[in-house]
């Protein structure tokens, strides 16, 4: 067990590791960089500038060295823990980072308990109660919300907060609380908004998640050893609950990384459509400033977060099932 | 129900549900069974006799329906007849009658246990469930059982997953749960048809010698009759949902009455028919489909005594040829 998590944990901080050459060099792929964007936004402005100055600011900042050199001198950064300064915002990035991420990871997680535990308790009265109303009615619901795309929920349901529940639209906090700190009325004033975002997002995992468990489950029940238990005496819940429905979680907890990919890669957009103040505006405008640090340091975190995802998921699917943790130790 | 009885089972019927039709699954199905007692009920695939098997146990899915019939079986928590029909099967006494006093082993040991947990957690589980003793105890029991269904070093296969079991071992940890609880009922159905030869031959001297160690009584579900010799005091032959021939393994062996019965013992292959060359004989035609409106006795497409306007009308009466020795068929009144 502790041989195959070392091993792991290397597998991880390989992927990490290339992940971030490529991180890196997309980040670098659209024509021109930061000076230019910056000379750009200047001349928009009505100011003249010469070349010499957008050299000089090229040169100060680094961006002028090859690719190679920047990138190692941002690992560098990175390994101590320094994310590098943001070129638009003259402040150290993870300062600004720091600011809106816990917001991200709340949401990140809030959606994740969301889809799964939606998903599960649905998907298992689907499947014991094959064809019923209740089954019918979550199966039509289900292929609903996975045809929605996700900024069209995110427009209907801002308009219904606001109608029926008289919250203001768009961002996790009403008005008086925008800049309060943080208290126990601040806490509940952000939950209360924080359903609109976390529906939106987990809307369609959580539909797909449901068919999953339906379809894995349902194969599951015609196996000879859900008889077998059922000879023995077990109640039908505590039966369902320890023989077909642990089994059916193996698929589950598999695409637990996908899932949490999805979340994570829909969380920029729906943030944007709701004005949410969490990192997913951040990163949009980093990149159309090619802001580089700052949008490397994002897309980093982004992807460590996916490759932790993945991660908690091997591990969990190897404490799920004997077959897998015997099967890697030989 | 005379006081010897364990098991009465009392014209049983039982339809199977599609799209709102009924299909008649089990038909009039009669049978008794005493204390101690082994039968077998034979029969080809799809004949029933599965069915009528998990009906006792009421585990019959959801699309099979008792419609009439009793099965009365003697309880000896509640020291009285239980009309198992009549039970909720979501309901309590049902439970406590599974697993504690009806155990059941079934045909494919390969997938009859979970394969994310020990099989020691398996066994456990159901002592436990019907007996109040503690865990470690309830492991002790455990690895006692195992070494009594002869698992070989039972203290470290307790601890083991299915996949680390052969076929045969899975079945007799099946058997060591099936008996954990010492039920005065076990359920065999097709315990030994998906192991090979020299397997099977263990399971069966197993489960006798259990038998004879515990003192249960054990239901064969078989369609292999060479089974049933070695180790069944009667037999019922059932063909589509009837029984159509009941007696001694003696009486079936060597004195069949039934067209259908002589059949299949004419398609038991013989050592010593082989040095003759002789060719098994096999029944001819398929069994037919349950959904054929077959009038009269179903085997009558089948059988070389067919006996037009007789065979296809009514289903023949019980014949008593002895008495124990019963058949069903036209060939007899």
């Amino acid at each position: 067990m502790v041989q195959i998590l070392i091993r792991r944990t290397g597998y991880a901080l390989a992927t990490l590791f290339f992940v971030s050459i490529i991180c890196f060099i997309i980040i670098q792929l659209p024509p021109g960089d930061y000076a230019d964007a910056y000379a750009a936004k200047r001349h928009a402005g009505g100011e003249i500038i010469r070349a010499e100055e957008v050299e000089a600011i090229r040169h100060q900042l680094g961006l002028d060295r090859p690719m190679y050199i920047q990138y190692l001198n941002w690992m560098w950064g990175v390994v101590r823990g320094e994310l590098g300064m943001s070129l638009e915002y003259k402040r150290p990035v993870s300062e600004v980072i720091a600011e809106r991420l816990p917001l991200t990871l709340i949401l990140a997680f809030s959606t994740m308990v969301f889809i799964y535990s939606v998903a599960l308790s649905i998907g298992i009265l689907s499947a014991v109660r094959q064809y019923s109303a209740a089954d019918h009615f979550f199966t039509v619901i289900g292929y609903i919300g996975l045809a929605t795309p996700n900024f069209l929920l995110a427009l209907l349901l801002m308009y219904a907060s606001h109608k029926w529940f008289g919250q203001s639209v768009g961002g996790l906090f009403s008005p008086q609380f925008q800049d309060a700190p943080w208290s126990w009325a601040r806490l509940m004033d952000m939950l209360s908004h924080l359903w609109v975002p976390v529906v939106v997002l987990g809307t369609a995992g959580t539909a797909f998640q449901i068919r999953t468990m339906r379809a894995v489950l349902l194969d599951e029940l015609n196996k000879m050893y859900v008889i077998a238990a059922r000879s023995t005496g077990l109640s039908e819940f505590r039966m369902l609950m320890k023989y077909p429905v642990r089994i059916a979680l193996n698929p589950i907890v598999s695409t637990l990384g996908w899932e949490l990919t999805r979340v994570i890669s829909g969380a920029p957009i729906v943030g944007v459509v709701l004005s949410l103040p969490d990192t997913g505006p951040l990163f949009l405008k980093s990149l159309l400033d090619q802001d580089t640090y700052l949008a490397g340091a994002m897309i980093l975190i982004y992807c460590t977060l996916v490759i932790a995802g993945t991660f908690i998921s091997d591990v969990l699917l190897i404490i799920l099932d004997p077959r897998i943790r015997y099967e890697r130790l030989t | 129900m005379p006081k010897d009885m364990l098991l009465e089972i009392k014209d049983l019927e039982i339809s199977l549900l599609v799209e709102s039709h009924m299909v008649n699954i089990i038909d009039n199905v009669s049978f008794d069974l005493k204390f101690g007692e082994v039968i077998a009920i034979v029969g080809e695939s799809g004949c029933g006799k599965t069915v009528t098997s998990q009906a006792i146990a009421r585990l019959l899915p959801r699309e099979l329906k008792i419609l009439s019939g009793k099965i009365l079986f003697y309880s000896k928590i509640d020291e009285r007849v239980l009309d198992v029909c009549k039970l909720d099967p979501k309901g309590k006494t049902i439970h406590y009658i599974r697993g504690d006093q009806i155990g059941m082993i079934f045909q494919e040991p390969m997938s009859s246990f979970s394969p994310v947990y020990t099989i020691g957690n398996q066994i456990c589980e159901v002592i436990r469930l019907h007996q109040k003793v503690s865990k470690k105890k309830a492991r002790n029991i455990s690895i006692e059982l195992l070494d009594t269904v002869g698992i070989p070093n039972p203290v470290a296969a307790v601890d083991q997953y299915p996949h680390e079991f052969s076929g045969g071992m899975r079945q007799r940890a099946m058997i060591a749960r099936a008996i954990s609880c010492n039920p005065s009922l076990l359920i065999a159905d097709e315990p030994t048809t998906a192991l090979d030869v020299t397997i099977q031959a263990q399971i069966l001297v197993l489960l006798q010698e259990l038998q004879k160690e515990f003192g249960m009584a054990i239901i064969f579900i078989t369609h292999d009759l060479g089974v049933v010799a070695q180790i069944s005091h009667r037999v019922f032959i059932m063909y589509m949902g009837k029984i159509v021939e009941e007696g001694s393994v003696h009486d079936i062996f060597h004195n069949p009455k039934h067209p259908y019965t002589e059949n299949l013992i004419h398609a038991i292959p013989k050592l010593g028919n082989l040095r003759e060359r002789r060719r098994l004989v096999p029944i001819r035609g398929n069994v037919p489909s349950i959904f054929d409106e077959l009038h009269g006795c179903a085997f009558h497409p089948r059988c070389k005594f067919f006996m037009p306007d007789k065979c296809d009308v009514h289903f023949p009466k019980c014949k008593h040829l002895t008495s124990n020795h019963s058949v069903w068929c036209y060939l007899y009144e």
